[in-house]
Order: C-alpha cells, then structure tokens, then sequence
C-alpha cells in the first residue's frame, strides 16, 4: 500500500537525512524529546511520592453533610430524615472463585459526620432477618464497606485492593450484632453439651486470635488487604455499628473517628474525597466469603454544608445545566465571530 | 510530495524546535505511555490475582504494581501537556473549527482542575465534561462526511452514559431516581458501533495485513470473553465502561474495528491519526476519572487539529496551483 497522504517524513523523497541540517534537526528534536520525558519522568516521580493523584473520580458522589446532632449508632434516629440518599447498583462478585451474590440488586447510603466521627447508614432490602450462624448450613446477613487505605490516593482494585494499594474493610455482620446464643438450645434444641466452659484457652478460634471470637468484639471487624486472599484483622477494631431489620430489610449504621493514626486504615479530612464501594450478603441465599454482590467505587466527600432543607437538592443540577449552556453559547458565538 | 505530510511534520528548516515540532514531540510520548499505563496498570494488576501460582510472584506483582501506578502519573503529567499543547495550537489558527476546539479543550481543563481542587461538584464537572465532549464530537465530525459517522456514534456512546451518571448523580444531591439502566445499553451499543466502524475514520480501503491483525485481535478478545466473561466483563467495565451486555462476537468485532483503523492509518504513516485513535479508545466511554476523559478530550481535539491542517494544506496546494497557471 503507498503512503501518500501520510504524515512520517521517512518516505519522502526529498528528506536528505544525510545533510548537516537534517542531522541537525534530527538531533534537537531527540534532545527536545529526552528533556520533555526527562521533565515528565521527575513531574510523574514527585506525584507518585507524594500520592498525590492529578485527576478526579467522576463516579457517583457521596457527601457526608455535617450534623450537630448527637447522633448514635441508631439507624432509626431522625437526624437521617433529610440527609440525601444515594443509591448504589450492585451485581453478583464474578472476579474471583468462589462466583456468587447478587441477590441483592442496590444499596441505599447516607453520610454524615460530627467533625470527630463519620458515620454511614446503609440500607437494602431483605425479607428475611439471618442472625444465626450457630449451625453449618446457617450463613448471617451482612455489610461490607471499603475504603482505599490511603484517602484521596490512586484508586485500587475494587475487589480487595492491590499490591501497593491496599484497602481498609468495615464488614458488619448481623450475627456479631446480635451476640452469641444464651444457649445451645437455641441452636439445636436437646442437645446435651458435656464440654465445660471456662478460661479463653478452650476457644481455639480465640486463641489464634480470630477477631470474630474475641472477647471485646463488636458489630464491626476492621479489616484490611491487598488483594485476594492477603485479608486480616487491623491493628484497632475502631469501628462501631449497629444494624436493625424491619420488613423492609436491614438498616445499618458504622461510625469511626475521622483521623487515624493506624497502617493502612484512611483518615477523612475536609476538602478530601477518597473512594468507597460496597458489598452485601444474604444468609438466606447462603451468601458468604466471596459470594456477595458488590458495588462499584463511589466517591466519598466530607461536606462543611447542613442537611438541606426540602427541595434545595434542585440547585446545583440547575446550575451545573446553565454552565454547560453557558458553554455553548461562547462556542457558538466564537464560531460565527470567525465565520 | 504530498503537502498535508509537510504540514503535520516537524519542520525542517531550521535546527530550533518551532511550536509545529511540538505536538508530535508531545503526542509521541503520550500516547506510548497512556498505552503502558492500560497494560500495566488497569490490565496486569488488575488480572494477575488470577495466576495461580502468584504466591512465588509476589516480589514481581508488587514491582509491577509500582511500576503502574508511576505509569499512571507519567501518562496523566504527558496528557497534561499535551492538552495544553493542542489549546495553543488550535488557538493559534483563525480557522473556526479550530478555536472551537481550543476553547472546549480549555473548559475541559479548567473543569478538571476545579473537579481536583474541589472547587465545582460531581454533578457539574460531568454536565462540563459532556459538554466538551459533545462540542468535540460536533467540531471534529463537521466536514467528515462519512468519516464523521464513528465519531458521532463515539460521541452518543459517552453521552448516553454521561447521561446515565449523571442521573444517579442528581438523585444523590436530593433529586428525583431515575432508572437509567437502559442509557447503560444504548450507549454500549453505540460504543460497540463506534468502534466497529473506525476504520471509516481512516477512509482508505485496509490492507490484507491490518485486516489480519483485526480479526486476531477480535478473535483473542472474543474468545477470552467466551472462555472467562467473568474477568474480561470486569475488565471491560473497569476501564472501558462497558458492562457486557451483549453477545460476545460483537465485542471481537469492535476490537477488530479499532485495530484495522490503527493499524491502517500507521501502515499509511498517518500517525497522528492513529494516536487520536488510540487515545479515543483506551478513554473510551465510561466516566471513570477525568483522566480518561482527559483521553476522550484529547483524542477528539487532535482530530480537529489534523481536520483544520489538511485542510490548510489543502488551501495552500490550491493557491499554489493558482499562481503557477498564472
């Protein structure tokens, strides 16, 4: 095939590359190149050492508006009333084995924070109430927020992070919050038990320190990974929660303080966005471990804005629809000026 | 000699770099970085968790990692420059298509820089972004013909799921719920049509050998979609936007569109050309991250820059003639 019409000087037959003026040309041109990419090399260098990130999630946006209520871990509590809600789609986990989820189809969040805490309430619905997990075929309902563990820092993996960029995981779970069984009974009825209860050295899982089991565990385990398989305990289980379930589905709130001083968990600061995504299980549908169904990231901001008043939340689309307008305009009018 | 190769290459008249030295310079590095930072970083790392011996791998996953995060910087520092680079270049020229371009570029700019200082909120830097992109689209396809078709379905593609974001973004800010599902279809059907028909950008008639390599590449992603459409599904919704609504013989052929028009447009020397392709491609329409559209942004303003010089060119040829009959 020719090469008429292209744009390479190499074909041309009246390129003399042989010319002291062509080799000199050559010449600057390559030494143009090795400094811009020298400039690039060291600009991109500074960035990556100081995880700083030039563009901007363009995912849904979440912002934790500031409350001066005295808010709990309640998820009835009427503080939420007017926090706006965002919506999250979810779809079955399908990028590692074992494949499963997607019961659920979308997770409902709100965002609010106290300028110590954050907290989050998550709802999705869910006909049946799974607390139990006594029994090997009983699996618990169950909540999952993951955060980069740096805020505002390259976006990892959505699935357990990566190599270099881990992810710090809230995972609440009904079971926990409901508390162990008083007794056995309630688990399986006439069951005799004749192993004796007494020092924490006859909990194996306790022992070797499963955070499911110890003593002072809460709601919430605080996780963190960098990748399948690399998931444990944080230092500091420092999140709390509390869940309630109605006929609707669940209702979950998670707090933790803003600021951390802890590897690998992030700290949530004013003016900073970091991403977040979501993931929930359905113990009915024997949902656990990677059978789950799983969000993509959002965006997580800490607004120095109150909760709107009703019918406010039209403002910014408007305005953001009379910029763009405002855009066209000037091109249109550019267009006819150099017409 | 043709005149449009004078035109787009560095000039040679001198030693010193003149401002039409740059684009090349700067695209030249751009597009090769943007390129590793997709393999690297949004492909390997994001694939690798599934080699099965990884355990041994680890010290090589976790350089590599690095070296794709510093990828990411690099290509995002190059895209930077280049950005400003096509604003001043297009500027420059008193050709209207031109200092359209210019100005959507430099909104496209300011947005993202305001979007990063926080300055402007989700809703708005995506209502600014599409309207970038779709002043964009509108300059780079006007004067086409039919060459402008893969870019006016590109153009409805990132709209559409522009449109779809922005639902769920005004839902979030105390707006009504919209189901924007179908949006997601329609506009990874018209992605699907836009890169199925690139070759048309190119409006020559495609070597045996680029239609070889298209129907490889369409083969090898066809095929991966069919063996595992779990991991190519993710990957594809990750970095490209598209969920996989579709059958995937359909995804092969639009991998085999955007690699026969590459292809094409480097076997015939039209570089520039196949940047903008590549970098339209890899932005792609999901709004993950000004970056990409950043990409979007960039592909479709080189576009313009190669329509307004052709066509200079073009004017030059013509009044050339002129004064030789003369």
């Amino acid at each position: 095939m020719g090469r008429t019409g292209g744009d390479t000087m190499t074909s041309h037959s009246d390129v003399d590359v042989s010319s002291v003026a062509g080799t000199r040309n050559l010449l600057t041109r390559r030494v143009g190149m090795v400094l811009v990419l020298a400039a690039a090399v060291v600009a991109a260098a500074t960035l990556q050492i100081l995880d700083a990130n030039p563009a901007t999630s363009q995912t849904t946006g979440i912002s934790a508006l500031r409350t001066e209520a005295d808010l709990g871990l309640d998820p009835g509590d009427g503080a939420w009333d007017r926090v706006p809600e965002t919506e999250l789609p979810l779809t079955a986990q399908q990028t590692s084995y074992p494949f499963g989820g997607g019961s659920v189809t979308a997770v409902t969040v709100q965002a609010l924070h106290d300028d110590e805490s954050l907290y989050l309430r998550v709802t999705w619905p869910d006909s049946t109430s799974d607390v139990g997990t006594g029994a090997p075929e009983a699996f618990s309902d169950a909540v999952a927020v993951q955060f980069p563990s740096v805020a505002a820092a390259t976006v990892p993996a959505v699935c357990m992070g990566q190599a270099s960029s881990g992810v710090n995981i809230w995972q609440w779970r009904a079971d926990s919050d409901a508390g162990p069984p008083d007794t056995m009974d309630e688990i399986r009825p006439n069951t005799v038990v004749d192993v004796p209860e007494t020092a924490n050295e006859d909990y194996p899982a306790r022992v070797v320190g499963n955070p499911f089991d110890a003593e002072d565990a809460g709601a919430v385990q605080n996780l963190l990974a960098e990748g399948f398989g690399t998931i444990g305990p944080a230092e500091d289980q420092a999140v709390a929660g509390h869940g309630e379930h109605d006929d609707q589905g669940w209702t979950v709130v998670l707090r933790r303080e803003l600021s951390s001083t802890a590897g690998g968990e992030p700290s949530f600061r004013m003016g900073e966005a970091t991403d977040m995504a979501f993931a929930v299980w359905d113990g009915a549908n024997e949902e656990r471990n990677g059978l789950k169904s799983v969000s993509a990231f959002a965006t997580l901001a800490l607004s120095n804005d109150t909760v709107p008043g009703a019918g406010s939340g039209w403002i910014i689309p408007l305005v953001a629809v009379m910029l763009a307008a405002v855009v066209i305009a000037i091109a249109r009018g550019g267009m006819r000026r150099s017409s | 000699m043709s005149v449009v190769a004078e035109r787009l290459t560095p000039a040679r008249r001198s030693a010193a770099l003149t401002h039409r030295d740059v684009v090349p310079l700067v695209f030249g590095l751009t597009v090769p970085a943007v390129v590793a930072e997709l393999m690297i970083l949004r492909l390997f790392t994001r694939t690798a968790i599934h080699i099965p011996a990884l355990e041994f791998l680890a010290g090589t996953y976790r350089v590599a990692a690095v070296l794709g995060r510093f990828t990411f910087h690099l290509a995002a520092v190059l895209l930077i420059a280049a950005l400003s680079v096509l604003v001043v270049e297009l500027a420059r020229r008193v050709d209207p298509q031109a200092r359209t371009a210019a100005a959507a570029t430099a909104v496209f700019g300011v947005t993202a820089a305001a979007a990063r200082l926080e300055l402007i909120d989700t809703v708005t830097t995506t209502v600014l972004v599409g309207t970038c992109v779709a002043v964009l689209v509108w300059t780079a396809a006007s004067g086409r013909g039919i060459s402008s078709v893969p870019l006016l379905l590109f153009g409805a593609a990132f709209l559409a799921v522009a449109a779809h974001s922005l639902a769920q973004q005004v839902a979030a800010e105390g707006g009504p719920t919209v189901d924007g599902a179908r949006l997601l279809y329609l506009g990874e059907g018209l992605a699907l049509a836009a890169a199925a028909s690139a070759p048309l950008i190119i409006g020559v008639r495609p070597s045996r050998r680029a239609v070889w390599f298209g129907a490889a590449a369409g083969v090898l992603v066809a095929g991966a979609m069919i063996g595992n459409g779990a991991t190519v599904k993710i990957l594809t919704l990750w970095n490209f936007g598209l969920a996989g609504y579709f059958p995937s013989p359909l995804y092969g052929i639009a991998v085999a569109g955007v690699v026969i028009a590459i292809v094409t447009a480097y076997r015939l020397g039209r570089r520039f050309d196949a940047w903008a392709l590549v970098l339209l491609f890899v932005g792609a329409v999901g709004l993950h991250s000004t970056y990409q559209s950043g990409l979007v942004v960039a592909g479709l303003s080189l576009f313009v820059y190669l329509t307004c010089t052709r066509r200079r060119s073009a004017d030059a040829d013509e009044t050339s003639a002129a004064a030789l009959e003369a």
